[in-house]
């Protein structure tokens, strides 16, 4: 099946500091990459680049066949594409539900009774952000995604800061997703889970980026290991 | 154009209404303008376009600096839809004072 979103050769240079160099990011439909890599590698750079956040000193973006030469977020939002950064998504100013409520309004068929059931939000619903905790917004902000039955999620450090039972939820809800037929791609340093939850796994090092290939392909690269891992094996049962 | 939803729309509305607002007022309070009537003879079309910009410019900032932005870019509301609400209040009451003074 072909790639529902392609960064492909990316460049970009901050200052002096070449962040990423012909880097790339992918997402398959129906299938989970997630994209590994130490802190400043360029990982949220190279996000941001997709979604038209930031742009790059070269390299191109494709999302569902067609070459954008200046992505737009709302724009591609549009057409099925859904961004969750690593920092807070969700406005302080409105409760859980009239973030669902925007949604709602915004796409009629979003499933959002599925997802306040999947993520088990209900208690919640009243509630804004600054009252929540991590969890409980990171849960809303998923929902959100959920709920929205994108083509292509690009999640930021999803997992980051949460308790095991959250992040069991979550991916849950991302191979829910990926059962739809979205394509994902998130990031992280939480090697357990985000490889459990992995179809395929990329390298971002040196600006660049490495198809590892399965999760147990990854484990089982050596300079992976060395020098991501730290020699240890993550992620096995 | 996209529009967000009602409560969006009306929190980004009394917003940019808060901010002209408070500049007005600034403006009395720092002597630029008289405090009496005629005070809208006090500021020349440029500034009214200045102070107008000043406006919009905030609210935008205001929309970047809470999440809003990038949360309604997600459900397809573009900059230029939020830079039409954020300058809408402005733009009105600026009209709504020159024809009120004058």
């Amino acid at each position: 099946m072909g790639r529902i979103l392609a960064a492909e050769s990316i460049g970009k240079r901050f200052g002096r500091r070449w962040v990423l160099e012909s880097a790339g990011l992918w997402a398959t439909p129906g299938r989970v990459s997630v994209l590994l890599g130490r802190n400043g590698s360029g990982k949220t750079t190279i996000l941001r680049i997709a979604i038209g956040r930031l742009r790059p000193s070269y390299g191109i973006v494709i999302f569902a066949g067609e070459r954008l030469d200046r992505p737009r977020l709302p724009d591609l939002a549009v057409r099925g594409l859904f961004y969750l950064p690593s920092d807070r998504f969700l406005c302080d100013r409105y409760s859980v539900r009239e973030h669902l409520a925007a949604l709602a309004h915004r796409f009629p068929a979003a499933a959002v009774d599925d997802a306040l059931e999947m993520l088990r939000l209900a208690p919640f619903l009243d509630r804004r952000p600054p009252t929540l905790s991590g969890g409980e917004a990171r849960r809303a902000e998923v929902a959100l995604a959920l709920a929205r039955q994108p083509r292509c999620l690009l999640a930021d450090e999803p997992f980051t800061g949460l308790m095991p039972t959250d992040v069991e939820l979550l991916a849950e809800a991302f191979r829910r997703l990926a059962a739809a037929g979205c394509g994902l791609v998130l990031t992280g340093h939480e090697v357990r889970p985000l490889l459990a939850a992995a179809d395929d796994v990329y390298w971002m090092t040196a600006g660049t980026t490495h198809l590892l290939g399965s999760p147990a392909d990854a484990r089982g690269h050596r300079q992976f290991q060395r020098e991501y891992l730290c020699g240890r094996e993550h992620g096995r049962s | 154009m996209t529009f967000p939803d009602r409560r969006f729309t009306r929190a980004i509305l009394a917003r940019a209404f808060l901010i002209w607002l408070a500049i007005r007022t600034a403006l009395v309070f720092l002597g630029m303008l008289p405090r009496a009537a005629g005070a809208a003879e006090a500021l020349s079309p440029v500034a009214v376009l200045w102070l107008i910009a000043v406006c919009t410019v905030l609210t935008l900032f205001d929309l970047r600096r809470t999440g809003e932005e990038l949360f309604l870019a997600n459900l397809g509301v573009r900059v230029r839809t939020l830079t039409l609400l954020a300058v809408g209040p402005a733009l009105m009451l600026e009209l709504l004072v020159d024809v009120v003074v004058l």
